[in-house]
């Protein structure tokens, strides 16, 4: 069995730390389209601009850690360290599925093929992000 | 509302995909354990089962030497019968003169 780098994590990462700066420089101008990363159920709650920037580097940062650490941590270390990224995109995926199933985004009615085709990529990259996780630490001693 | 469930479904989710992750990974290692331990015994049978032929054929080899070493003890006995008994034929009876 051939295992890769682990690059839809990596690919997770690049987009965390690309919104989380976007969010501290300019938080007004990206706010509106957190959207695209599935971000609007955390904006719901009260957590954005900045506060959600702070959060997604947060989060980044310690997927980055578990990643570049990789064997020096344990197995279970490594895959706490992951967890909150991955929590980001669990519960990006869920807004996401209920968005397109209902049809509008905090509130707001939107048609819904134009959201399942907006919000497909990312729901994908969820999906994928969650089997690299598992797979990563199911063979976590054969590596 | 709907909106409201999501981090609880999360939390719930992330807590069960780590705890699945966790005992897979454990039943593994122990199955991977329970092979080795396996195979060592059944090197080690095996390694048993050459030692215990080796010992079979020393035992059979021991026999034969055995039985050669009682013939030989036979052969012995009968020769040792007949020198006495050329000597009985050769000792002057008790009181006789000696010239």
């Amino acid at each position: 069995m051939t295992l890769l780098r682990p690059y839809i994590i990596y690919w997770a990462i690049a987009v965390h730390i690309a919104w989380g700066l976007a969010l501290l420089i300019d938080p007004v101008g990206a706010t509106p389209a957190v959207i695209l990363v599935g971000m609007h159920w955390i904006i719901s709650l009260g957590v954005e601009g900045p506060r959600l920037g702070v959060a997604l580097l947060f989060a980044a940062s310690l997927a980055l850690a578990s990643l570049i650490a990789g064997k020096q941590l344990t197995n279970a270390v490594s895959f706490l360290l992951l967890m909150p990224q991955y929590g980001l995109l669990v519960a990006a995926f869920m807004s996401d599925s209920l968005s397109v199933y209902g049809g509008n985004v905090l509130g707001n009615p939107v048609d819904r093929v134009l959201l399942f085709t907006a919000l497909w990529p990312t729901m994908i990259a969820a999906l994928l992000h969650s089997a690299a996780i598992v797979e990563r630490h199911l063979t976590w001693n054969r590596r | 509302m709907e909106q409201a469930i999501i981090p609880a479904a999360t939390l719930v989710i992330s807590l069960a995909t780590f705890a699945f992750t966790n005992w897979r990974t454990q039943t593994m290692e122990n199955r991977s354990a329970t092979r080795d331990t396996v195979d060592l015994l059944s090197r080690q049978s095996e390694g048993y089962a050459r030692e215990i032929k080796d010992l079979r054929e020393q035992m059979e080899a021991c026999s034969a030497e055995i039985v050669d070493l009682k013939r030989r003890v036979a052969d012995c006995e009968t020769a040792r019968i007949a020198l006495v008994e050329k000597l009985t034929l050769f000792t002057p009876p008790s009181g006789a003169q000696r010239d």
